[in-house]
């Protein structure tokens, strides 16, 4: 998050700020609704859906299995072309390679194609840090860029944004009369982000595929600021997530199915690249070099808790997000850093540290939304349930009013009730009636509950004592 | 230790402990999805080449759909064209590349393709010398002139064919209809950085 | 796990759950009698306490492991577990037999114990192969998939033919049935806010309905949803599926 500290230690609070935005909670709903109405419409074309992701996942776990193997053939097939492969241990690595060798071909503007592993690692914070000037390309990020603020949605960065902030802040910042038209916004951008492109000195990408079998670099889009920003300046840097190698070339056709389905609702995307090393000499345009910098930054611990590996499999669709009852009211600043909705509550934690982001695998209802839309068929929830084991109430959600000390005595005197039937009798006819001494003639008064739903009278008897 | 010997170490360290039970166990074997050819693969390709956008025009032959191209309501400007044998009239064609600063100046591209995707509607655009990255995307129209011999019914079909291409050239895009952004409200502008129109000439 | 089976079980256990056994018992009552109506004498054995899914859900995998284990003993003998609640029913299905290391007997056990346990609808339709249990109810039901029920067992058309074999019954789909209704155990109170809005369209979204009643598998929905109607001053009721094919007035 370039200029932004993590702010995955508060979610509580940043939801409820949230919640308290009226406007912005209507956009999303809006926008998070045509989304999953345009996946479920997307894949009713692909009679076997289910099948493709049961496939689709099966390939993400033969690559992780072998993933050693498969990203020394992916370096082997890139360098073989003429790309020249980094390999980065963190966040600090990876920024440094890339910044050191903008300086060496005296980069002054990089043009960004999206990439929320260049936000994961603060790249543009450390461009501008060297007197590079970072410029996002993709219209959402762009349009963030220009607010100063963090993208919201990973496949829709802008999302909680209307026309009207847009107008406004291009007034602002670049100048331009007002219009409520969207076209005409956009034709802005597009005229400011041209001169960009075609006068960078370098271009920065992720990829959504890196394959082994070929050393490709497969990379959606559907607006062509990535063609121009791996195309037309000299120099173009791929930052990939180890997690990203997939085995074969023919493995792509079940992720291009799946994919755009899952995120945008599209059968595919405008343009889809394939990108294999530097321009030849033979070829009349293209980067002259092509540097793939493999990023771990955490992947290879995700990687050794066996429970927590699925999360690896992620390819980045944002379909979860759509789905998730959490997400579409609080958006996605509320998660704190780059990756948001059930995606980031599965690995923030992971990848900043439990003690950086305690919350988040608490702040899900385990609806399973999300495990249902994933075309890679993660169970989000399982993983979640596995962090929460790691990190468990109350610590993770500090507990205010009961002390923590008190809940984790209360967790214990609970699980001892509940192993006989007798403690367990007593237990139950001791609290009801405390709940209806609670309850001061009304309902009882609940802590948490009761500010906005009544919570019901305590029966009089319970069913054990009804059957006896 | 370097960066990758440390990266690889820390990888294979980690996959010495096996994935939890309830995952290790391999799925069914699957093969390669192959959807039923459709019966008509040109109105099949034309159909979805039209619903994201794209225009359609038939031809009979290169002559033809040079008198398609010199008839669109394009521009003033050139046309950048990297297809061989499209005898154009009433342009002013380019055959390499112009400076960049006269990008804006163009009217349009004419490219051919390597392949037209009856599944998804998609052209295939294999880089190579005089069919460079940027024709077809720096241009305000790209046309694109398809041969009936050029479709293949899948995407496991495309790449069957642009496996042998990669590594010898530099890349491959599939294009999809225009450029386009649902980023602003989720209303879908066109023409946001790549081409605003997209015309398929398809010769039969 | 496979749940088709053509012969009765010959013993059958009523395991309430702790929620409705402490606190909404009549729906147990309704439990016990549909089942009769279809032709099974549940017992409900004394011992039972809590299936444990609440220290699960808080992370707490000894204490659900110790609770799972005294389950599993008290309803090892029967031939079949029926409980009126989806997200009790998924935890001895499918989340149980897991706490326990594929090593370990107990972890066999809670397995075996995991085939014979259903939730009601599941049981009666899945199970005996009954979709109609008789009764009658008056008036027009809004059914809320509860969300262990649809996504953990995969139980969403069982609850809703059995309201469609109920006299009277007239069952209105309402706009996202399937979406949660934010009680997911302590995110309730721990995420109030966020639970109170995804609660608030629930509730708008049974009375788009027009329906007089909103139906679930699970008492634990139905309290949080029913706390949000009554909070509004809302007629709609809220009732366990039990209560509907039961015939409740």
């Amino acid at each position: 998050m370039s200029g932004h500290a993590p702010t995955s230690h508060r979610f509580r609070a940043n939801a409820a700020e949230a919640l308290a935005n009226g406007n912005q909670v209507r956009v999303l709903r809006a926008a998070t609704a045509r989304s999953v109405a345009g996946r479920m419409q997307a894949l009713s074309e692909r009679p076997d859906w289910e099948a493709l992701r049961v496939r689709a996942r099966e390939v993400k776990r033969e690559a992780l299995s072998r993933l050693d193997h498969y990203l020394v053939e992916f370096e082997a097939r890139v360098r073989e072309q003429g790309g020249t492969v980094a390999w980065a241990r963190d966040a600090d690595e990876a920024r440094r390679y890339i910044v050191d060798l903008a300086r060496a071909r005296g980069v002054r503007t990089a043009v960004k194609a999206k990439s929320m592993t260049s936000e994961e690692i603060g790249l543009n914070e450390a461009f501008e840090a060297a007197g590079v000037t970072p410029v996002e390309t993709d219209l959402g990020e762009y349009i963030v860029q220009l607010a100063g603020e963090t993208p919201s949605h990973i496949i829709l960065p802008a999302i909680h944004k209307s026309r009207g902030d847009v107008s406004a802040l291009f007034q602002r910042t670049l100048g331009t009369p007002p219009t409520e038209d969207v076209a005409e916004l956009a034709g802005i951008a597009r005229r400011v982000l041209r001169e960009r492109f075609l006068r960078a000195d370098m271009g920065v990408s992720g990829a959504n595929f890196a394959v082994a079998e070929t050393g490709t670099l497969v990379i959606v889009e559907n607006e062509g600021n990535i063609r121009f920003s791996t195309g037309a300046p000299r120099v173009h840097v791929a930052l990939v997530g180890i997690e990203k190698v997939i085995p074969r070339l023919a493995d792509v056709a079940t992720f291009l199915r799946l994919l755009p389905r899952s995120g945008t609702g599209q059968r595919i995307t405008s343009y889809v690249n394939f990108l294999n090393g530097p321009r030849r000499a033979h070829e009349d345009d293209g980067p002259e070099e092509l540097h793939v910098v493999l990023l771990d930054n955490g992947r290879s611990r995700i990687l050794a808790d066996p429970e927590a590996r699925e999360s690896l499999l992620c390819i980045r669709c944002g379909a979860c997000l759509n789905v998730c009852p959490v997400y579409q009211r609080v958006g996605g600043h509320a998660y704190g850093w780059v990756y948001p909705g059930p995606l980031g509550a599965m690995i923030t934690p992971q990848y900043l540290g439990l003690d950086r982001a305690p919350e988040l695998p608490f702040a899900s209802s385990l609806c399973g939304a999300c495990k249902d839309a994933c075309p890679v068929r993660i169970d989000i929830p399982r993983v979640l349930l596995h962090l929460r084991q790691t990190l468990r109430e109350p610590e993770a959600t500090r507990t205010r009013g009961l002390s923590a000390w008190a809940e984790k005595r209360a967790v214990a005197l609970a699980a001892w009730t509940m192993t006989s039937p007798r403690r367990f009798a007593a237990a139950g006819r001791w609290l009801r009636r405390a709940l209806r001494l609670l309850s001061f003639g009304g309902a009882p008064r609940v802590p948490g509950w009761s500010a906005t739903r009544d919570f019901p009278a305590p029966a009089r008897r319970s069913l054990r004592e009804m059957l006896s | 230790m370097s960066a990758r010997e440390q990266v690889l170490a820390d990888v294979r360290a980690a996959l010495a402990r096996p994935w939890p039970a309830a995952h290790a166990a391999p799925g069914p074997a699957w093969p390669v999805t192959r959807e039923a050819a459709p019966e008509d693969p040109v109105a099949a390709f034309r159909a979805k080449v039209e619903a994201v956008g794209a225009s359609w025009h038939a031809a009979r032959d290169r002559a033809e759909a040079a008198a398609i191209v010199d008839a669109l309501p394009l521009g003033d400007g050139p046309v950048w064209v990297t297809l061989d044998d499209l005898p154009l009239t009433r342009r002013t064609v380019l055959r390499g590349a112009p400076p960049r600063d006269a990008f804006d100046t163009l009217a349009a591209a004419v490219t051919g393709v390597a392949a037209g995707i009856v599944e998804t509607g998609s052209l295939a655009l294999f880089y190579g010398p005089g069919r460079g990255r940027l024709s077809s995307l720096v241009v305000p129209v790209h046309v694109a002139v398809v041969e009936r011999a050029q479709l293949v019914p899948t995407l496991d079909d495309f790449l069957l064919r642009v496996r042998g291409h990669l590594g010898p050239q530099s890349g491959a895009v599939l294009v999809t209809g225009p450029s386009r952004s649902a980023d602003i409200e989720q209303v879908i502008t066109v023409g946001v950085h790549g081409p605003k129109e997209l015309h398929v000439v398809f010769i039969d | 796990m496979s749940t088709a089976s053509t012969s009765r079980p010959e013993r059958v256990a009523l395991f309430a759950t702790c929620l409705v056994d402490q606190f909404f018992p009549e729906v147990g009552l309704a439990a016990l009698r549909v089942l009769e109506r279809a032709g099974v004498r549940a017992e409900f054995p004394p011992g039972q306490t809590c299936c444990g899914q609440p220290f699960f859900n808080m992370g707490h995998r000894e204490e659900a492991r110790a609770v799972a284990r005294h389950t599993l003993e008290v309803f090892e003998p029967y031939d079949a577990v029926v409980l009126p609640s989806g997200s009790c029913a998924s935890m001895v299905r499918v989340f149980a037999p897991d706490l326990f290391e594929a090593a370990d007997p107990l972890h066999a056990r809670m397995a075996a114990l995991a085939a014979k346990t259903f939730e009601l609808s599941q049981f009666l339709v899945q199970r005996l192969g009954v979709t109609a249990v008789g009764g009658t109810f008056d008036g027009t039901v809004a059914y809320h998939d509860g969300c262990h029920c649809l996504r953990e067992l995969r139980v969403r058309d069982e609850p809703r033919r059995l309201l469609a074999g109920v006299a009277g019954c007239r069952l209105v789909e309402m706009a996202g049935s399937d979406a949660c209704c934010g009680f997911g155990g302590t995110f309730s109170v721990k995420f109030a806010d966020v639970s109170s809005a995804m609660v608030a369209d629930k509730v708008a979204a049974v009375e788009a309905t027009g329906a007089s009643c909103v139906v679930s598998t699970d008492s634990s929905c139905l309290m949080q949803i029913a706390g949000a109607l009554r909070r509004r001053g809302s007629a709609v009721r809220a009732l366990h599926l039990a209560q509907v094919l039961a015939g409740e007035r």
